[in-house]
């Protein structure tokens, strides 16, 4: 686990499966300068913005330029530790394996769909596939120019997130104005993630961190039956999987830990081990 | 060098207040493999404060020699030939 959310996984472990993230409490905590201006909480006015971005995607449009900047010679890299920093204190996100969604579903209140921006913005499509929790969608609902959102009961939301492990998609729970806030789990499409392709294409790590697990394949279990099988490949949106006669193996460097070449595996061969342990993955993030 | 350039005149994306986005067209979205281009809100408000017309644009710019692809799918896609790339 990095530093930054080290801190705030306490006794839990992960820094997600806090339950101090999915508290009204803390999204709703004064600072001094707060009570001092006599205004709302950061997060709730945060919130109250980015209720209006189905409208007006303004936070999109404005951290695009920046992102964009990233990969400009001189200042490239002041602008990725820039955006490092600002990532870490507003909003971003880390990868969770299915069975971590599932928890971070039992801890949180409510839950509720909403359509995924990036597909939104990039492909022109509303795909209700962002599970936000409480208080998330009672700002869009309250808001008059909010997201159309659709609420679900706990066991829909986890029949959900299954449906969207089938079809591939990667699960990452993202926080908000500071750590352990969790605001919601996204199931993205990498090819099309605002998230993702800062982190892939621009080198802005924090904006889309690893999970705590990696995978690894378990060689002689794996049939390495290349007409017939490479699910994993298939289904690993990240690269990381190769395919030989001899049997699949993953690339530690540029595995994200989702699992879901897991799902794929008809020999049972792949399982996630936990990244602190291993002796390659450890420390990359 | 991959240019992107787009034609507002021709290209006209309204506000649709049931979907709170732009639903005609969208064909160049949707054509791009690498989903490099997007639509964004002009700055003129209109009632409610939402936009009342839309642009296209092609994000990820100064990358866009490298995710490009060239294939101009979007380009041949467009039936209002609003968008050019040279």
């Amino acid at each position: 686990m990095c530093d930054f959310c080290r801190k705030h996984a306490e006794k839990y472990g992960k820094w997600y499966l806090n339950p101090k993230g999915y508290s009204e409490e803390l999204f709703y905590k004064l600072t001094l300068l707060d009570r001092i201006l006599n205004r709302r909480p950061l997060r709730e006015r945060e919130m109250w913005k980015y209720s209006d971005a189905a409208w007006y995607p303004l936070p999109i449009s404005k951290t695009l330029g920046l992102v964009d900047l990233a990969a400009k010679p001189l200042i490239g890299g002041l602008v990725r530790v820039i955006g490092n920093v600002i990532a870490v204190r507003e909003h971003a996100g880390q990868v969770v394996p299915l069975e971590d969604a599932y928890r971070i579903v039992e801890l949180s209140e409510k839950q509720a769909l909403f359509p995924c921006m990036c597909k939104r913005l990039f492909k022109g499509d509303d795909e209700y596939k962002c599970l936000n929790f409480t208080p998330a969608p009672d700002f869009a609902e309250k808001h008059p120019r909010g997201w159309r959102v659709k609420w679900l009961e706990r066991e829909e939301a986890k029949e959900k997130l299954e449906e969207f492990s089938e079809k591939g998609y990667v699960h990452a729970v993202f926080w908000w104005y500071g750590l352990p806030q969790v605001i919601c789990v996204c199931n993205c499409d990498v090819r099309y993630c605002y998230a993702a392709r800062p982190r892939l294409w621009y080198g802005i790590r924090k904006a889309y961190v690893k999970a705590e697990y990696v995978a690894e394949v378990d060689q002689d279990r794996c049939s390495g039956d290349i007409p017939r099988c490479g699910n994993c490949v298939a289904r690993c949106q990240f690269g990381a999987i190769t395919l030989t006669s001899k049997g699949a193996s993953v690339d530690t460097y540029k595995c994200f830990g989702c699992g879901q070449c897991r799902f794929g595996c008809e020999e049972d061969a792949v399982r996630l081990v936990d990244r602190n342990t291993h002796p390659i993955a450890k420390g990359l993030w | 060098m991959v240019k992107f350039t787009y034609d507002p005149e021709k290209c006209v994306l309204p506000h649709d207040p049931d979907h709170l986005r732009p639903t005609v067209c969208l064909k160049c979205l949707d054509a791009c493999p690498r989903s490099l281009i997007m639509f964004r809100p002009l700055r003129e408000k209109g009632p409610n404060g939402a936009p009342v017309r839309y642009e296209i644009h092609m994000a990820f710019k100064s990358q866009a020699d490298k995710y490009c692809p060239g294939c101009l799918k979007c380009v041949e896609v467009c039936p209002e030939k609003a968008i050019q790339i040279k």
